[in-house]
């Protein structure tokens, strides 16, 4: 039985981003949202939140996207679960790059924040 | 400074040469001829002298022997008689030496006359003695006083005379002849003598002035040496001459400076002893494939002597002698560090700015497009409006964004075009759903009206979805409310045209020469009014032009239109790629076709020549070709030519880099002798798209997957459809 996407670990290191990325998420989509402003607070997060699907932003300090992924991907359970980036970077080399760091799916910005859960639903959909 | 007239100098000396030999010849015969006619005069004078003294012998011994006769007619001395006979006996002899000496002529005409003459002289004579003798004195003397006697010394005597007269006669005209011939003869000689000086003097003139133009036009050449010389030592690029052993024979001043090498350094030394071991691996492979033929330019970075860095733009360009064999090479190396850096540094700031906006724009964005879907709460009608009017602006900011940095890539050929065959109507058709919605809020609709079904091109879906949707877009734009945009495809010989279709107001005149700029509106309160960046057909004339395509338009404004009708085409088109479509049908009758041309139940699979010479690459090829084709190696260009000249194959795979050249010259050698199967090019290096229309696929070794090698073999042999467009994974 396809199982429910309801939480997302969306890390997101500009704050007025990730504002706009959570009433996305979780007004428009329903979801249960764990937002964080970089790696290591997705690290932490991630064991105790348990996410159905991970959406991660590409450039940030630090930890960059598929460093993040990475890392978590190092975490108990978290092997499986898919994961989305979201970037400005949409050039198909860079799309290719992505994938091949793990993604299921790149999402271009600036995104549409009343279509993103359909988005999202739509690539769940077609994974599971 | 007057310049002699060119003159056809070696031509004109000849000629006059010759001249003046014909007229010596002729000179020459004339002065035989009158040599042998003098020779001849003197003959006739040694002649008529030897008669005239055998002559005056002759008379004188006649008056000797008439004396003797006299002398005993008077003395009647027996004692006399023997001086007589003997007088007589010397007149005798003189008559035969006087005969002797007459011409044939002159004894013609007195043939028997003379002798006859004498004989009656001397049978009268002896009479007298006779008479003398037996008679006496009296009978003697009255015979010798007769009329009939004297009358006849005195014939005799005239005769003699005639003859003499004759002979001095034919000798006065002999000398007369002569002496009108050494006339001419001389007038000959001094007129030849004359000719030859000025003919001869003429040559003279033309030779030393065929001479003076050689030593102005070798100085001319010297200067124009070193003037070239001059140039090539002060403009600020590298420029030199390898020869096909890759050994200088020529450089400038410039390279000594940029490579810090002296000038002994260089000149017959090899390119390898110059630039050293570890640019020569670098280097080196680009200049094999310029000696191959081909026209190779590549950038690289260098770090002179003293520590000093450059970037070098390289173009390299083969030298070909009269059949077509690559015998050196020339080299132009540019200094293109500054630009390099420019570059560098416009693109940090293209990237920089245009990620510093995208993260606010996405926050703008997103925090609008959340308010105007109520997320905020329900908005007055006005305050919708004002955010629906932020939200599009904001959209416009980032299709603007989008543009800049498209044609800074495309500039910069930093896009890599994903290059594959494909239909072009699911393209279209598909541009044209997806366009729908934009052309409705235009209040315009979308109209398909003419189409080729098979029409297959090969290039980069997302970027001509990218041009059709740019020209539709500015068609809808452009459109009255209530207009239908036509979209049309045509085939034009080896090329597929897709045309759009406008009824709105034409483009001025005045824009029509900048349409393909950047930024570059028909008026720049359109920009506001019809909300494009002035990017979108600039970037697309560079997507359709990567293509091996042309752009244009047709236009009519309101003042050209006869009719009323105003409106404007933007047409594009590609070249069509060939498609052996078919399906198993097709293939079963393409190998029964093979079986027939080959005439027997031999390998009937399609021929394949692998031109390749990486022997692992050839296995591996081999191998998966197995199922389907029958591959043959060829491991050099040579090879390659030899057995495309002896055999047929259905398909070529070609390797562009060969050890002894090109796979472009097999290429063309092929298509020179009207062979054209199918050619696919699988090679370590990007096909330019101006030779990407000639070759029936492209792949590169280090990107392309087995599969769609194998597709594309496949395809181009039974013809099995391409990947549409809309299959894409």
């Amino acid at each position: 039985m396809r199982r429910e996407l309801k939480r997302i670990l969306y890390v997101e290191d500009e704050e007025d981003i990730r504002m706009v990325g959570e009433m996305s998420l979780v007004d428009v989509g329903g979801f249960e949202v764990g937002a964080c402003p970089g790696g290591a607070e997705a690290l932490a997060m991630a064991p105790g939140f348990a996410p159905d699907l991970i959406l991660l932003d590409v450039m940030m300090p630090g930890m960059n996207g598929p460093s993040v992924l990475k890392a978590l991907r190092d975490l108990p359970g978290m092997q499986d679960v898919p994961a989305l980036f979201m970037t400005a970077k949409i050039m198909p080399a860079e799309i290719a790059e992505l994938k091949a760091a793990g993604a299921l799916e790149v999402i271009p910005k600036p995104f549409d924040p009343m279509t993103l859960p359909d988005e999202i639903r739509a690539i769940w959909a077609r994974v599971t | 400074m007057s310049v002699p007239r060119p003159l056809n100098s070696a031509r004109t000396i000849n000629l006059s040469l010759w001249a003046a030999v014909a007229f010596l010849g002729l000179v020459g015969a004339a002065a035989l001829w009158s040599i042998d006619s003098l020779r001849e005069q003197a003959r006739a004078s040694e002649r008529a002298e030897s008669m005239l003294e055998a002559a005056s012998v002759l008379r004188t011994r006649m008056s000797a022997a008439q004396s003797a006769l006299l002398l005993y007619v008077a003395t009647g001395d027996e004692k006399e008689v023997p001086g007589l006979n003997q007088a007589l006996g010397a007149a005798r002899r003189g008559l035969d030496a006087f005969e002797i000496t007459l011409d044939p002529e002159d004894r013609a005409a007195s043939t028997g006359k003379l002798r006859e003459f004498f004989d009656d002289q001397f049978a009268r004579m002896e009479e007298v003695r006779r008479l003398r003798g037996q008679q006496g004195f009296g009978a003697a003397l009255e015979v010798v006083r007769s009329d009939a006697y004297q009358g006849r010394i005195a014939l005799r005597e005239d005769f003699i005379a005639e003859l003499t007269h004759r002979r001095a006669d034919a000798l006065a005209g002999v000398r007369g002849r002569t002496q009108t011939l050494g006339s001419v003869a001389l007038i000959l000689v001094v007129g030849a003598g004359i000719v030859a000086s000025a003919v001869l003097l003429f040559a003279n003139h033309l030779a030393r002035r065929y001479r003076r133009q050689r030593d102005d036009s070798g100085a001319r050449l010297r200067d124009s040496e070193q003037f070239l010389r001059t140039i090539t030592d002060n403009i600020p690029a590298m420029v030199s001459y390898l020869d096909h052993e890759e050994r200088y024979r020529y450089h400038n001043k410039i390279m000594l400076d940029w490579m810090a090498v002296e000038e002994g350094d260089v000149y017959g030394h090899t390119l390898r002893e110059v630039i050293g071991e570890e640019a020569y691996a670098v280097t080196g492979p680009y200049i094999k494939r310029v000696l191959a033929g081909e026209l190779v330019s590549w950038e690289r970075e260098q770090t002179g002597a003293r520590g000093d860095h450059r970037d070098l733009h390289i173009v390299c360009i083969p030298d070909r002698d009269g059949a077509g064999k690559v015998v050196g090479l020339y080299a132009f190396l540019t200094d293109v560090s500054e630009e390099k850096r420019l570059a560098r540094l416009k693109n940090e700031f293209v990237s920089t700015v245009s990620h510093e906006l995208r993260t606010p724009l996405t926050s703008i964005r997103g925090s609008l497009g959340l308010i105007e879907g109520g997320m905020a709460g329900v908005l007055p009608d006005k305050a919708k409006n004002l955010v629906s009017v932020a939200k599009n602006n904001c959209e416009r900011l980032i299709r603007l964004i989008n543009d800049i940095l498209d044609i800074e890539k495309i500039e910069a050929g930093k896009i890599d075009f994903d290059m594959k065959p494909l239909e072009l109507m699911t393209l279209v058709t598909q541009s044209l759903t997806d366009n729908e919605g934009y052309a409705r809020s235009h209040q315009c609709s979308l109209v398909l009206a003419a189409q080729v079904p098979d029409a297959t091109v090969t290039g980069d879906r997302d970027r001509l979805l990218q041009v059709i949707a740019n020209l539709l877009s500015n068609a809808a734009k452009y459109s009255p409310p209530g207009a239908s945009v036509k979209v049309a495809v045509e085939r034009n010989g080896e090329r597929i045209k897709v045309s759009v279709t406008d009824v709105g107001p034409g483009i001025p005149r005045a824009f029509r020469g900048r349409i393909f700029q950047k930024f570059s509106q028909a008026d720049s309160s359109d920009t506001r009014k019809k909300g494009g960046s002035g990017l979108g057909l600039s970037i697309s004339r560079a997507i359709v032009e990567y293509h091996g395509g042309t752009i244009g338009f047709d236009t009519v404004t309101a003042e050209e239109a006869a009719d009323a009708v105003t409106g404007t085409t933007f047409w594009f088109d590609l070249p069509a790629t060939r498609v052996y479509r078919a399906d198993e049908d097709s293939a079963r009758r393409l190998i029964a076709d093979l079986a027939a041309r080959h005439g027997g139940p031999r390998d009937v699979r399609p021929a394949v020549l692998h031109v390749e010479d990486d022997a692992g690459l050839r296995s591996v090829v081999a191998m998966m070709l197995e199922p389907f084709a029958r591959t043959e190696a060829a491991t050099t260009l040579a090879e390659a030519l030899a057995k495309v000249a002896s055999e047929r194959y259905d398909l070529v795979l070609l390797d562009i880099s060969l050890p002894d050249g090109s796979g472009w010259d097999l290429f063309d050698k092929m298509r020179e002798a009207s062979q054209h199967p199918p050619v696919i090019v699988f090679s370590g290096s990007n096909v330019g798209h101006e030779r990407m229309a000639d070759v029936d696929g492209a792949l590169l070794k280090a990107q392309a997957s087995e599969d769609q090698l194998v597709a594309m073999i496949r395809q181009a042999l039974m013809g099995e459809a391409p990947e549409s467009p809309g299959s894409k994974a």
